[in-house]
Formats: structure tokens, C-alpha cells, sequence
């Protein structure tokens, strides 16, 4: 007979407003959002112990936020939308294929049917696949509370390894993509890992941007995952090469940036040194590029 | 706490823990045991289900989240008459994809969640070894699953 875990606690309200009202209730309790629960269970059956973390189980809120729809300002991911979601949406897939790639190298199809975006998020994983994705299209969180919602960038929605700005009492409502790269001509996702898919990232890049014919870039954003505590923008990578080409002296100064700016560590996936090499790799393949509309 | 399922088309109330994993309801619970626990973590695919209507790794579902849900397992699709299954079988016989038959299970369900979408179009070699990344066959009899795959697609898309 499996474990069974009986003394575990699990609360699942039937719809947004009575979760927020009942995380107001019990902001002190540390009660944590089970959205699609990919990464829930395995911990407590691998490590065996009985589990003190509470569940506020979501399942109930799925008619409200499982949705990926276009509005005027942008694209919008509700809460409970699963990467499968986000892959169905044709309309994203074609605005943004940097979704779509990233989506075709997230876990495996049955952990993508279950596994949300924001759940992603709030996760706050480093190595998170989605995650230098939605920093390049610099999208915003929104959150709620018994009293309101906020809006929080994506940048600043993580504060360190695993944390989040999101208050006990605050759940993720939905990830907002707003229209900022409609006219970009070139992006691309990379994942470094064993297997093509089902593998957690040594390191993924994500970047977007505008290359005119003479090949002088415009509007890149470049960002990566599992260099540093939290997935993060080359902010000054994206700085020197803005109405530049990429030529020698530009490949020598982004790559003195990166090494400046990047803190990977090294850890049983790999070692500092070869993410940051990979990582530049990456970085100088996406500017390299010497055709316009090229996504993939 | 008490959950309400419709699992093979029956209607079924159980009282379970709340974390208890989908597969220990379907193995140790009710009996349907062909599903398999592979590796537990979600990277083999053994215990594949379908939930309402979607493949997924039962290894990873709580009790508390299949909480009126529509659960089919492979005795489901076995017991059911279902069409895309004797095809599958008989693609899957005509290549030799089965060997100790531990992962077959779970694939077949993988290829019954995407077959509404695949149906319709013929995905390519890649696309359904794309489809099977999250299946792990320790007999490592890819080359046969895969060409039992498109050999199924091919009959599906015959009129």
C-alpha cells in the first residue's frame, strides 16, 4: 500500500473571491497555491515526509482564469491557462513563435496539459522554461487581493531563489503580454539540456528584436535563465548593441557584459563555466543572424 | 474527503486523502492496474490517464484535483469498442512496437488524448517523436513505437 499522506491539509474554495477571502483570513498560515501541482507532489512522496505545507487547491477557479485571449493592449494569460493552453492559441503562437518553441520544449505533453504559466512563475525556478520567454516580451503580472489587484513586471515579480514579490494573502489573476514587439523581425528560444524535452534546463535564452537590412539591431531584448538566482535580462547586452550591428567590437563588448553581469553557478547540471560560455554562444547566435524575419 | 469521478463511464464516489495520488486510486483502490508506476516524478509516462479527455501523468494529480473529473484509464478504451484503439493495436502488432509492454500503456493513452488533433492532419516523424517526449521505454524499442505511430496516422487519415 503507497502512502497516503492523511493528515495533509488541503482547502479548495469554489471560486476567486472566496479563495482571496479566506487567504486574507489566514494570511499567517502559509498556505500555498496548488494550481496545476506538476511540481507539488513529488517532493512529498520522494522525500517521504508528512507534509506541513496547506494546500489551497485552485482547481474550482478554472472557469474564471483558464483562459489566453487578445485584448486591445495585448495578449492575456489568465492564471489557471496550462502550457497546452498557450500552445492551442494560434493566434500568440503567430504573433510571438518564441511561445510556441519554448511550449514544444517545456516538460512533455501530459505534464504540459496540467502545469500553468503563472504556476511557472510563482514557482520561481531559475531554470524555469516559460519564464525568458515572457521577460523578452516584457510582460506584467497581474495579482489580487481580498481588498484589490496590482501590477508587478515580470522583472521585478521575483526577489531571489525561489521568492516572489507576492504577499500570503495574494494569488497571480493572470500574466499580461502587452504589444510592444509587433514589428520585431527576428526572435528565438534556446534550451540547453540532455533531452530535447522532459529535462530541466543547464540553461535557457530567450531574445527578440528588429534587424533592418543593413543589420543594425533595434528593440532587442535578450533574457536568460538558470545565470543567476532568478531568471533575468542582459539589460547592458541589449543597451550596446541598440542601434548597433553586431560586429567585432560589439560581439567583444557584449561578451565582457555578460561575463560582468551573469552569476551562474555550478551545480550537479553543469558548471559556471559552461553556462557562461553557452550562454554567450547563445547570445552572439541570435545578433549574428544576417537575414530579417527569422524566428525560430 | 469524499471525491466523485466518472471513471470508464461509471460514476464512483470514494473517500481518499486528499494528496493521495491519482495512480494509487486506480491501482490499489479500484483495481485498474494498466497504468503503471514508472518512475513517480512524470518523466516516463507509464502511468499515463486520460482526465477529462487529456493525457496526463497520474503520478503527479492529487485526489483532490480529480474531484469531478473524468478520468479513462486503458481498460476504459479496452472495454469500450473504441475504434481508435483497435487500430493503434493493430499498428502497433504489425510493427512490433510492444516488447516488455511496461510503457505501452501509457503511449497508447498519450496517442488516444492527441488524437482528435491528429486525425485531421498527418503530423510529421519528428512531430510524433515529439509527442512521445515524455515517455521513457526501457526495453528501448523507440524506432518500432514510432513507426507503429505513423502507421496508425496513415490509416487514420485514409477515408
Amino acid at each position: 500500500m503507497s502512502r497516503t499522506f492523511a493528515d495533509a491539509k488541503v482547502h479548495t474554495p469554489a471560486n476567486l473571491e472566496e479563495a482571496l477571502d479566506f487567504l486574507a483570513n489566514h494570511a499567517n498560515e502559509g498556505w500555498k497555491p496548488l494550481a496545476g501541482g506538476t511540481d507539488a507532489l513529488v517532493p512529498i512522496y520522494r522525500d517521504g515526509a508528512e507534509p506541513t505545507t496547506p494546500w489551497l487547491n485552485l482547481q474550482k477557479l478554472r472557469p474564471e482564469l483558464r483562459f489566453v485571449r487578445r485584448t486591445s493592449n495585448g495578449f492575456e494569460i489568465g492564471a489557471l491557462a496550462t502550457i497546452s493552453d498557450l500552445m492551442a492559441n494560434r493566434d500568440l503562437c503567430e504573433t510571438y513563435p518564441i511561445v510556441r518553441q519554448c511550449c514544444q520544449h517545456f516538460a512533455s505533453p501530459a505534464i504540459r496539459h496540467r502545469a500553468t504559466v503563472a504556476g511557472n512563475l510563482a514557482n520561481a525556478s531559475p531554470a524555469s522554461d516559460i519564464a525568458p520567454v515572457l521577460l523578452a516580451l516584457e510582460a506584467e503580472i497581474e495579482s489580487a487581493n481580498h481588498a484589490g489587484r496590482r501590477f508587478v513586471t515580470l522583472d521585478a515579480f521575483w526577489t531571489g531563489y525561489k521568492a516572489t514579490v507576492l504577499a500570503p494573502d495574494e494569488l497571480i489573476v493572470s500574466v499580461r503580454i502587452p504589444h510592444r514587439d509587433l514589428a520585431a523581425n527576428a526572435s528565438m528560444f534556446r534550451k540547453v539540456a540532455p533531452r530535447a524535452s522532459n529535462s530541466i534546463a543547464l540553461l535557457n535564452c530567450a531574445a527578440i528584436g528588429t534587424r533592418d537590412s543593413a543589420g543594425t539591431w533595434t528593440n532587442v531584448r535578450i533574457a536568460l535563465g538558470c545565470m543567476g538566482p532568478v531568471p533575468m535580462r542582459a539589460r547592458k547586452v541589449e543597451s550596446a548593441v541598440e542601434d548597433h550591428r553586431f560586429d567585432d567590437t560589439c560581439r567583444e563588448e557584449a561578451k565582457a557584459l555578460l561575463q560582468s553581469t551573469l552569476r551562474p553557478i555550478t551545480d550537479y547540471r553543469a558548471t559556471a563555466e559552461y553556462r557562461m560560455l553557452a550562454a554567450t554562444n547563445l547570445v552572439s547566435a541570435f545578433l549574428d543572424r544576417t537575414a530579417g524575419n527569422w524566428h525560430s | 474527503m469524499k471525491i466523485q469521478m466518472n471513471v470508464n463511464g461509471q460514476e464512483r464516489i470514494l473517500d481518499v486523502p486528499p494528496l493521495r495520488r491519482l495512480i494509487d486510486i486506480l491501482r490499489e483502490d479500484m483495481g485498474l492496474v494498466a497504468a503503471k508506476i514508472g518512475c513517480g516524478e512524470g518523466e516516463c509516462g507509464a502511468c499515463n490517464v486520460l482526465v477529462d479527455g487529456e493525457a496526463v501523468s497520474a503520478c503527479l494529480i492529487p485526489a483532490v484535483q480529480i474531484d469531478g473529473c473524468r478520468i479513462v484509464t486503458l481498460e476504459g478504451l479496452a472495454t469500450s469498442n473504441d475504434d481508435a484503439l483497435a487500430a493503434l493495436h493493430g499498428a502497433f502488432l504489425e510493427h512490433d512496437a510492444s516488447q516488455c509492454g511496461a510503457c505501452i500503456p501509457g503511449i497508447v493513452m498519450t496517442c488516444r488524448g492527441m488524437f482528435d488533433d491528429l486525425r485531421n492532419r498527418r503530423p510529421s516523424e519528428a512531430e510524433v517523436r515529439g509527442l512521445l517526449a515524455g515517455h521513457l521505454c526501457r526495453c528501448t524499442g523507440y524506432e518500432a513505437i514510432v513507426r507503429g505511430i505513423l502507421k496508425w496516422l496513415e490509416m487514420k487519415s485514409e477515408p
